[in-house]
């Protein structure tokens, strides 16, 4: 089989896989539109069969293509048959309604659909011609995914070697594994085709976007929010993390960006889907990036009040709030911690937000650093050349509806952007070592992760829902 | 209140129209920088575009993979501190699958060459490495390639820059 044929069998198996696995969990929710369909297939058919990798690797199974072709055979007639036949593609059945569109309104959605086509046009070109040349797409995530692709384990020696110098070891391990799955199909490592994931990503974090404020929003409202996504500048710029590069801030933002907006309609509406995405999303999120742990614990603690204050008491929600988004992601990323604890300790220059690190004596003298990184973000938040004037949008969108802003569960939007902030800047200053200003330095990149809950509030915001619901 | 309202929304839609407008200009520099980057490089192979991209690094990482076999380990002496975005990391995976191994990594070695003895260098080849790589940028700036075989240096390539090109005076 040539490696283009075998590339394609593994984007059809991440399609009907991530099909497969929605039909069976969510039968027929999520499934209204082909927007929101291919977004979901997309993500969750990536992230579990990434995952499924980890584990057969633990299982002792070599991770070749044969492996994987042998474990996902089944899954593409299964899909044609159970969700296809079941459960038919929808391009129609949207929830709000639309107004009848005529002159004006015809050229704004025109120039919308354009923003789109042409800021993903430009991610898809910067992904397919340049290879790999930003530091962390190569240094940190694709020297891991060219040692799983060599030695076909992810308990290759290298990595337990401590003499080899391997650039944030301890992160978690989707994306190398991600990217391993296509140098196995392709049968090199070839740093310009592993890249393909990475505009897929962006390309299904728009649809999600899209679908998303279909439930609450006419076309129009939905595609100009969509097409204020897709055109921040720090996505359509080369510069570190953007979704062109194979950097790990695309993935986890589509994965958390998920998770927040199902968690959110779960709040709102308490059904068992919402709660189980949201449970899916974010596990992958923890196994896409080291910040996903703390954006899940930031979801669960803010989650955990809201319902309590909207419930106003204790009820079982919490309970099933707790054991499943609490309890469930850390059982599915458990291998992966006891994994960690088999490779040699971080170097010295990773070793942040350790326990000893919280006291009055390491941290008074590391506030001279304020300045620098205040200064830092206030620079990332409300220059053109970063964020465009979306900062100043998301606070003026606050005033404009402000009851709605306190209102439960939209609140939880602008928490959860403030928590990840404070955490951010918590990191920066409790850094022990002298790179910190790197930090300061890699702020629009950090802050990216942010950007999709940024514009769903101000497009939230704008319109007349008085609910949120996907 | 209403006129408050109003003159909310009359800001929300300039902010807006503020927001679009500077991002067709990003869009379309992005485009135009997109197509001049693809009527550069549309005739180079994938290691030229990367030397265009990356420099000098590419050009020494070329050269080792030229000398340096597969399946070969290596010691690399470096002054260059481990850190994001430093060199011998882009090294590192730039010939991979040569394996590199660093020799100190709490606190890299400073300006001055280690001097290496044929005890050393028989204690390295029993740990299987058989090749040391010099990666030593201002002020000393020395890049080299030395070869091991039966506890001494069998072959050496001490890599010049001249005229902007790493050339090989071995």
């Amino acid at each position: 089989m040539s490696a283009i044929c075998k590339l394609s069998y593994l984007g059809l198996v991440f399609f009907c896989a991530g099909d497969l696995l929605g039909a069976l969990l969510f039968k027929k929710a999520f499934r209204e539109n082909a927007a929101l369909r291919f977004a979901l297939a997309y993500g969750l058919g990536a992230g579990t069969v990434t995952l499924l990798l980890f584990y057969l690797s633990c299982a002792g199974m070599p991770l070749t293509f044969g492996t994987v072709a042998l474990c996902t055979a089944p899954v593409i007639p299964l899909c044609l048959y159970y969700c296809f036949m079941k459960y038919p593609v929808a391009f129609a059945g949207m929830r709000a309604g639309e107004k009848n569109a005529g002159g004006l309104y015809w050229w704004l959605r025109a120039f919308c659909v354009v923003c789109i086509a042409a800021a993903v046009a430009i991610v898809f070109f910067r992904a397919l011609f340049l290879p790999m040349h930003l530091p962390d797409d190569t240094v940190q995530w694709c020297i891991r995914a060219k040692i799983i692709f060599t030695s076909a384990t992810v308990f290759a020696d290298e990595f337990f070697e401590p003499h080899r110098v391997l650039y944030h070891a301890h992160y978690p391990v989707l994306i190398p594994l991600l990217e391993s799955l296509v140098f196995m199909a392709l049968g090199e490592a070839n740093d310009v085709l592993v890249k393909l994931p990475f505009p897929v990503f962006f390309a299904a974090l728009l649809a999600f976007f899209y679908a998303a404020q279909r439930r609450f929003a006419p076309r129009g409202h939905a595609l100009l929010f969509t097409a204020m996504l897709a055109v921040v500048p720090v996505f359509l710029r080369d510069v570190t993390g953007n979704p062109a590069s194979g950097y790990a801030d695309m993935p986890l933002g589509f994965f958390y960006f998920i998770a927040v907006v199902s968690l959110m309609s779960w709040i709102e509406h308490r059904t068992r889907d919402d709660l189980l995405l949201a449970i899916l999303t974010i596990t992958l999120a923890m196994f896409t990036k080291k910040e996903g742990v703390v954006l899940w614990f930031l979801l669960l603690g803010f989650a955990a009040v809201a319902v309590i204050v909207k419930d106003k008491r204790v009820s079982r929600d919490v309970v099933r709030l707790l054991a499943g988004f609490g309890l469930a992601p850390v059982l599915a990323t458990m291998p992966w911690a006891y994994f960690k604890t088999l490779l040699p300790p971080a170097p010295w220059w990773e070793q942040d937000f350790g326990m000893a690190n919280f006291t009055a004596a390491f941290i008074a003298p590391k506030l001279s650093r304020l300045p620098v990184l205040l200064d830092s973000l206030w620079r990332t938040m409300f220059l053109f050349t970063s964020y465009n004037v979306i900062w100043v949008l998301f606070f003026f969108s606050m005033l404009l509806a402000w009851r709605k802003a306190i209102s439960l569960p939209a609140i939880l939007f602008p928490a959860l952007i403030f928590g990840n902030i404070i955490a951010l800047l918590a990191a920066s200053l409790l850094y022990p070592h002298a790179w910190w200003y790197n930090f300061a330095g890699d702020m629009p990149r950090l802050l990216m992760f942010n950007t999709p809950l940024l514009v769903y509030f101000i497009s939230l915001q704008a319109s007349s829902a008085k609910t949120i619901s996907i | 209140m209403k006129s408050l309202e109003k003159a909310q929304k009359i800001i929300f839609i300039a902010l807006a129209g503020i927001y679009f407008t500077y991002a067709a200009g990003v869009l379309f520099q992005e485009a135009r920088l997109c197509l001049a980057q693809f009527r550069t490089m549309r005739g180079f192979s994938q290691d030229q575009k990367r030397i265009t991209l990356l420099g000098d690094i590419m050009g020494f990482a070329d050269t080792c993979n030229k000398i340096i076999p597969e399946n070969a380990r290596v010691l690399l002496l470096t002054n260059l501190a481990s850190i994001p975005g430093s060199e011998d990391l882009k090294l590192n995976y730039f010939v991979y699958p040569r394996k590199l191994y660093w020799l100190n990594l709490e606190r890299p070695f400073p300006d001055t060459i280690p001097d290496f003895d044929e005890k050393k260098y028989c204690a390295l080849q029993k740990q299987g490495i058989n090749w040391i790589v010099y990666m030593y940028s201002a002020p000393v700036a020395l890049y080299k390639i030395v070869q091991l075989k039966e506890c001494r240096v069998i072959a050496s390539h001490t890599l010049a820059r001249e005229n902007g090109q790493y050339v090989s005076d071995m």
